[in-house]
């Protein structure tokens, strides 16, 4: 339920938001990291809409532990510089036995554009992963809480990841 | 049929080698979820964790004891900080461990010993700055002799397999515990280290070569706070590493597949027990 008041918020954000004169592009790709956040490799796509880009990033890594990362990613670059904000939400689900755990993350950041590679685009994001909330798997549901740094220390993450993708008008 | 054979061996010793054995350990003596921080170092937690089962066995492998030395009155806590009222002697739940041995059953999910890791607090007031006198460090190493004492007491009496790891942030707690170990140690102990989070954000930890002298065993890290020169140098020195956590992300997951600990010290045991039998 949280996931799709996300997502609707994120569209009709994108409909407020974007110029009414923008390209309209799609683009696919593989969404890369070398750090613990999620799996390394994932793909995923979007829309673009003048200077908002929406991205779903899956998983297909989640056969080799069990773990599956979603990520709902809007990123809105509100200058010709290259520079630009990260926000969205990621849904991991933990293979459990028995069972799965779903941790989700509120994501924030910056991110930046790199020079494109042919037909293809690149992107550097940098994003601070807050864990919001875990529950499932016949587990307490569990909220983050800011009564004792022990409390969430541990639940708040930074995070670097780069996007290489195709890009196609629409 | 020698192809099929050995295609069936190497299979199961993939399978086999896939999943390395890792101890679970209860943080704070207090790793029944929900997690509640306030619960830490408390008899009723404690007690609770000892009982978790799964599978029906018991649900952990072993279990962390803090003592925290209160420098203000010179009285041995079980505590992880004067955050709260707390004063419960630290040999409390040594007494609690020593009952748990005499009731029937196993103690650990894996049958092995039960692994309790005495922790000396670095700091002997609410500021983690106040650090120990000498004096002081002379009392708190006995208060954890005590300790080892009466756990002792109760694994051998019952005839009970366990193992005692002293650990601190402060190498020079455990220098003192070695230099006041009693004539009789009936029950296996070794040493630890433990590394947190790092300078500039926490004053606590120190570098692995300010436990020179101590036969350190055992490093104890944080899951989300590695660097690649600790990894090395933990492994160069053969300690087995541990990984400690308040609480169980992604990226601790990520962790423990990425450095395979010989042990996790988690709050969230049976999140964490049924992630490593998955």
């Amino acid at each position: 339920m949280m996931q799709e008041r996300l997502t609707l918020s994120i569209v009709a954000l994108m409909s407020l938001a974007a110029p009414a004169t923008a390209d309209t592009q799609w683009h696919a790709g593989l969404d890369l990291r070398a750090e613990l956040g999620t799996h390394p490799i994932r793909a995923g796509g979007g829309i673009q809409l003048g200077s908002l880009d929406t991205t779903v990033i899956l998983d297909p890594m989640f056969w080799t532990d069990g773990q599956h990362d979603l990520d709902a990613l809007v990123h809105w670059f509100p200058s010709a510089r290259g520079w630009g904000w990260l926000g969205g939400w990621r849904t991991s689900a933990i293979g459990l036995e028995g069972g799965a755990q779903l941790q989700h993350k509120l994501l924030l950041g910056v991110a930046a554009s790199l020079p494109d590679l042919g037909p293809f685009r690149a992107r550097w994001s940098f994003e601070l992963a807050t864990l919001i909330v875990k529950h499932g798997g016949d587990l307490p549901t569990d909220w983050i809480s800011f009564a004792t740094g022990r409390d969430f220390i541990d639940l708040i993450n930074f995070g670097t990841f780069v996007n290489i993708e195709y890009v196609g008008q629409l | 049929m020698w192809v099929s054979c050995s295609l069936v061996v190497a299979a199961l010793t993939i399978a086999a080698c896939d999943r390395p054995s890792t101890l679970l350990i209860c943080h704070n003596g207090n790793c029944n979820e929900p997690t509640d921080p306030e619960l830490d170092d408390t008899i009723d937690a404690l007690n609770e964790s000892l009982a978790l089962e799964f599978d029906g066995k018991p649900l952990i492998d072993g279990i962390e004891l803090d003592s925290f030395w209160r420098g203000e009155d010179a009285v041995c806590l079980y505590a992880h900080d004067l955050d709260t009222e707390q004063q419960t002697p630290a040999t409390a739940p040594a007494t609690e461990l020593a009952v748990h041995f005499a009731r029937p059953g196993a103690l650990t999910f894996s049958g092995g010993p039960l692994h309790v890791s005495l922790e000396l607090k670095a700091h002997v007031a609410a500021s983690k700055t106040a650090r120990h006198t000498p004096e002081q460090r002379y009392l708190h190493a006995l208060c954890a002799w005590d300790i080892y004492r009466i756990i002792s007491d109760g694994a051998v009496a019952n005839a009970r397999e366990v193992e005692i790891v002293f650990s601190s942030f402060e190498p020079k707690l455990l220098a003192e515990v070695m230099a006041t170990a009693p004539a009789s140690t009936p029950t296996p102990y070794r040493f630890g280290a433990i590394f947190g989070i790092p300078a500039p954000l926490d004053s606590q930890t120190q570098p692995l070569g300010a436990y020179a002298g101590i036969p350190i065993d055992l490093v104890e890290i944080h899951a989300q706070w590695i660097h690649d020169a600790q990894v090395e140098g933990i492994r160069s020195t053969g300690a087995e590493m541990v990984l400690w956590m308040f609480s169980a992300t992604v990226e601790t997951f990520g962790a423990i597949e990425q450095y395979e600990p010989s042990m996790v010290v988690t709050s969230e045991a049976r999140l964490m027990r049924r992630w490593l039998e998955r």
